[in-house]
């Protein structure tokens, strides 16, 4: 899945942006972001934007709804194709 | 902290298979569907000999996991997938045989025999222009089960190219058939709720298959004049499927099909007939 991230500050900061604990992607000095990442997400999920010194700035907690409750594939043969 | 910082995020569809039932035609990942058509119908036999078979209650029944699927005659593992293409490997029951069945109930009355000696009383009489061979008369053709590879490939929601590639693996013709057949799925405005699905294709017979099926040789009750050698075979068709869908569980189903024979099973002494009709018109309940 593909995610589109912004966020911005009134000061140039370092950050990082964390999936759960893991890191994803960092800026140097940036008082603005406006970045699309692959993640891979299944549940719900925080994620933290955080200094150098692991304080945190923001953080957004990220829900995985479905409009569909069933997953559905294509089907592979045509309707009837015994015929 | 003192900065105000706001985080935005927008998740984007990334490419996958998922299915858009609003759209597609799909199946629901893990579960079993069963239905049951009730009307009437036909599927025209091209033998000399060989009966129609009627189309009256037909069940329909698939399963789709997230790799396996099951649908109808066919069993399937989905090897690789994304939006555009799936290919799998696939196992089905072979069609042929349907046409060499002798359940009907005039084969239960007919004596074999007697037919033999009408035959060969025919043949002595200067009855020299005999050129069919009739179902009865020919030894018994096997069911057989193919396997191999199934390409589908997904242009947009309406139209897809469909290959198959087999072979058969339980020693009854030991030759391969194929199929390419290009699917479009419309609707008409006037029409609500009813979904149209026009189909072109090709199906092909290697000659082994040609062979086993329509060809004639000294197994066969018949004299050695009648004897048949097929060659591979190309068998275009085409097909009409209406689905007008009445409420969750009824629908109303039109199925119109034609397939033309190719030459070297249209020449059998065995066939009657250069097509095969397919006709349904009746109503299905979704279980």
């Amino acid at each position: 899945m593909t995610i589109k991230i912004k966020w911005s500050s009134p000061v140039p900061i370092n950050s990082c942006l964390f999936q759960d604990k893991s890191k994803t992607i960092c800026w140097r000095n940036r008082s603005k972001a406006d970045e699309r990442i692959d993640i891979n997400i299944k549940d719900d999920m925080e994620f933290t934007l955080m200094s150098e010194n692991n304080d945190i700035y923001a953080k957004q907690l990220v829900r995985i709804n479905t409009s569909q409750p069933k997953n559905y594939r294509r089907r592979l043969r045509s309707d009837w194709s015994l015929f | 902290m003192k900065h105000l910082i706001c985080l935005l995020f927008i998740f984007c569809h990334a490419a996958h298979a998922q299915c858009d039932i609003t759209y597609e035609d799909c199946a629901p990942v893990g579960e079993w569907e069963f239905s049951i058509a009730l009307g009437a119908g036909l599927l025209t036999n091209p033998l000399n000999g060989g009966k129609d078979i009627p189309l009256i209650v037909i069940p329909n029944f698939s399963y789709y996991g997230e790799k396996l699927f099951i649908d109808n005659n066919a069993i399937g593992y989905t090897l690789y997938e994304n939006y555009t293409i799936s290919f799998s490997a696939v196992s089905q029951l072979n069609r042929e045989n349907s046409f060499f069945n002798r359940w009907h109930p005039s084969n239960i009355f007919i004596n074999t025999l007697t037919k033999t000696i009408v035959l060969e009383s025919l043949i002595d009489s200067e009855s020299t222009d005999i050129t069919e061979v009739e179902l009865d008369d020919i030894e018994e053709r096997k069911w057989a089960i193919d396997a191999g590879v199934q390409l589908n490939w997904f242009f947009n929601r309406h139209n897809q190219l469909k290959v198959l590639f087999l072979h058969n693996i339980n020693n009854v013709y030991n030759g391969y058939n194929g199929q390419i057949e290009f699917d479009h799925l419309f609707i008409v405005n006037f029409i609500p709720n009813n979904i149209f699905a026009l189909t072109a294709g090709v199906n092909w017979q290697s000659k082994k298959q040609v062979d086993y099926y329509y060809g004639i040789d000294a197994q066969d009750n018949v004299p050695a004049e009648l004897y048949y050698q097929g060659s591979a075979a190309f068998n275009p068709y085409l097909k009409l499927n209406s689905h007008y869908v009445i409420n969750q569980d009824w629908s109303f189903k039109l199925i119109l099909k034609r397939e033309w024979l190719g030459s070297s099973v249209k020449n059998s002494p065995l066939v009657k007939d250069g097509v095969i009709d397919t006709l349904f018109i009746g109503v299905e309940y979704a279980f």
